[in-house]
């Protein structure tokens, strides 16, 4: 058993720019950097109705940061939803999207991670106003692993893996219940959810053509000449807009295919 | 005709010569400037895609662009921010960080400049490459400083 987990895990060569995209696109840096603080270190507020929750330093510092953690630990923290220690996170950290990241772009974000500077910054305590138990009873209701279960086109396949998993563009556009989770039979058709309320982006509410999805997803600007703000800006500036053309298409394609 | 001109100044006198702007007044003002530079930009947009052949609009849409950005600095006076009775999309943080708000003001005006420089060369490569400069302006700012409303 853990020769073969070996062997999966050495199969694809990690490569740190690719992380460096994925990374991008997952927005990691939005939630994982304070205001004015070093890229990565942490410390960022995550205002929400559940508590406040603050970014952890993903910088490799061995004593606050990822330093002492292994390729292992990050794939367990993204696709578990739980720490080396096995404790759980809260799904402010939206491990409901990422369980479904395939272990080999958790080895190309691993290696993107090993080449930050390492920060000393603490992790500040998480200020949930439900008790411990409510995040294991949440748990239990409310997430469940999943592996990526590819689709039979290639190019719909990856538009729907970086829209769905990496991008976790549905953490704020799809609407949530009274537990907070996503109503996922209507994705994407727009929440109020603070801190980040996200609007309808369905096709057939948008209709947008391939023309206008290229052009937001490259510089911000929506057909009317007018430009996303609350947080929008810095996924296609960090994510989207630094995409290859051919996954910037595949999402595209995702995205204007009609909603079931 | 004199007479005429005249008697227009007089019809026209009372409203020059009223009190200042409400606030929301000038928050009406502030969101026509916005549509304006939206519709030009959207306009340019079209242009670099190859979406009209209008190309020849480019500097007329590229100087509204930067005529409309020069005055974007002047219609955040304190008091047209959120909390009051009309609606806006403005954030309190224009006014709490305003040295950066200023700042990011800037840096669409410098843009801009760049756009009509752009757009007078007809070359649509650097109008692109000039346009998204004035979009990362934008977004900049919009990130920040306004609240999507998506109702």
């Amino acid at each position: 058993m853990v020769p073969v987990l070996v062997v999966g895990v050495a199969w694809a060569t990690p490569d740190a720019e690719v992380g460096a995209l994925l990374a991008g696109l997952a927005g990691c840096a939005s939630c994982h950097t304070a205001a004015d603080g070093a890229p990565y270190a942490g410390g960022y507020a995550i205002e929400t109705r559940f508590g406040t929750f603050y970014g952890s330093n993903l910088t490799p510092d061995p004593e606050t940061g990822l330093g002492e953690w292994t390729e292992h630990d990050l794939l367990r923290a993204l696709t578990r939803g739980r720490s080396p220690k096995h404790h759980p996170y809260w799904p402010a950290f939206p491990y409901t999207s990422f369980r479904r990241l395939t272990d080999e772009d958790v080895g190309h974000l691993w290696a993107y991670l090993r080449t930050l500077d390492p920060v000393v910054a603490e992790e500040r305590e998480q200020e949930a106003n439900a008790p411990g138990v409510g995040l294991w009873g949440w748990r239990r209701v409310a997430f469940h692993a999943r592996d990526w279960k590819p689709l039979d086109d290639p190019e719909l396949d990856r538009g729907a893996y970086l829209v769905e998993v990496v991008g976790h563009c549905g953490e704020c556009h799809t609407p949530r219940n009274g537990i907070g989770q996503l109503k996922r039979k209507q994705a994407l058709a727009g929440s109020d959810e603070p801190p980040h309320p996200a609007p309808d982006i369905r096709p057939e509410t948008l209709k947008w053509t391939l023309g206008d999805w290229d052009t937001f997803l490259t510089m911000g600007m929506m057909p009317d000449g007018d430009f996303a703000g609350s947080g929008m800006r810095h996924v296609v500036r960090d994510g989207t807009a630094k995409l290859p053309e051919a996954d910037r298409a595949a999402m595209i394609r995702w995205l204007m295919a009609p909603t079931e | 005709m004199r007479r005429l001109v005249a008697a227009g100044l007089l019809l026209a006198a009372p409203a020059a010569l009223s009190a200042p702007p409400s606030p929301a007044q000038i928050v009406k003002y502030r969101h026509a400037v916005m549509n304006g530079l939206g519709a030009h930009m959207a306009g340019l947009s079209m242009i670099v895609k190859g979406e009209t052949d209008r190309t020849g609009d480019a500097v007329m849409h590229a100087t509204a662009v930067k005529e409309l950005a020069h005055t974007i600095g002047a219609l955040f006076p304190e008091g047209t921010g959120p909390g009051h009775e009309f609606e806006t999309e403005a954030k309190a943080e224009i006014w709490s960080q305003h040295d950066k708000f200023v700042e990011a003001v800037k840096a669409l005006e410098t843009a801009s400049d760049k756009l009509v420089d752009a757009a007078k060369t007809g070359d649509v490569a650097q109008i692109k490459t000039a346009l998204g400069g004035v979009g990362g302006a934008c977004g900049d700012c919009h990130d920040v400083y306004k609240v999507d409303d998506h109702h």
